[in-house]
């Protein structure tokens, strides 16, 4: 079934919700690091895994949660297209969703999950 | 029965030869490429040389402009201001890349081959550096002459 939707098409466009983008200012170093693969699926589109030892620099605020964004690497989101993506966290390191930095859109998570982060 | 030669073909088209990019190497072009403008961002785009798919083949749109066209085993570049990118290519279905591009920054799109109804699709994506430069080597340059 799985492979003649594949073939039909069937992919859903991601959904998402237009937000404000406020860059963080210039100098901002804050940088996270995961201790561990983090296996993420959005409310539409195909599951993700975070990797272990990537680098997320903070580049950002939105309404919901900082955004940060991927270091010497790609992260992306793919529904029926593919689509650039920063991570989207609140506080207690909260996943809460994605940042689609070309759409100026918020891609929600639901549950939250946790990022465990290295010292 | 219509079905399965529906499939059949699709098959067929997918596993049909096409040719390889025709066009100097990687290794014979790479001092040629010209430094990149720091007023400017840079986009590799490349198709692996698999069999797979090897006769299905695309233009590639950036911003709604032909740049060049998705060929096994292929690779050019294309030197943009910076912004927001869209990448399009079209077979049966459209399918779409969105990401952004900074001064000084060079990304590299790979376009690849997965199954569709009849004769594919052509999926472009993002990959880091380090897989785009690896993949660079050995390819054909099809864009435009370098001096």
């Amino acid at each position: 079934m799985v492979f003649f939707l594949g073939l039909l098409g069937c992919a859903a466009e991601i959904l998402r919700s237009a937000t404000e983008f406020t860059p963080a200012p210039p100098g901002t170093s804050h940088v996270i690091l995961l201790a561990e693969d983090t296996d993420v699926t959005p409310s539409s589109g195909y599951s993700r895994t975070l990797k272990t030892g990537s680098r997320w620099k903070l580049i950002g605020q939105t309404p919901q949660g900082a955004v940060y964004e991927v270091q010497d690497d790609v992260f992306m989101l793919e529904g029926k297209h593919m689509h650039q993506a920063h991570l989207v966290v609140t506080a207690g390191n909260r996943l809460v969703g994605f940042f689609l930095p070309v759409e100026r859109a918020f891609v929600a998570l639901s549950p939250a999950q946790s990022l465990k982060l290295a010292k | 029965m219509r079905n399965f030669k529906v499939v059949l073909l699709a098959v067929v088209m997918l596993l049909g030869t096409g040719c390889a990019a025709t066009g100097p190497k990687y290794t014979d072009v790479a001092a040629s490429i010209p430094p990149l403008a720091s007023t400017q961002g840079r986009v590799y785009f490349f198709r692996p040389d698999t069999v797979f798919g090897a006769a299905v083949t695309s233009d590639i749109h950036l911003n709604g402009k032909i740049v060049g066209r998705s060929e096994r085993g292929s690779f050019f570049f294309v030197d943009e201001a910076p912004g927001n990118m869209t990448v399009a290519t079209s077979t049966e279905v459209e399918k779409q890349l969105t990401f952004t591009l900074a001064a000084g920054e060079t990304k590299y799109v790979k376009t690849s081959v997965s199954f569709g109804v009849v004769v594919g699709r052509i999926n472009p994506e993002l990959v880091n550096s380090a897989e785009g430069k690896a993949a660079l080597e050995g390819l054909a340059y099809t864009g435009t002459a370098l001096k």
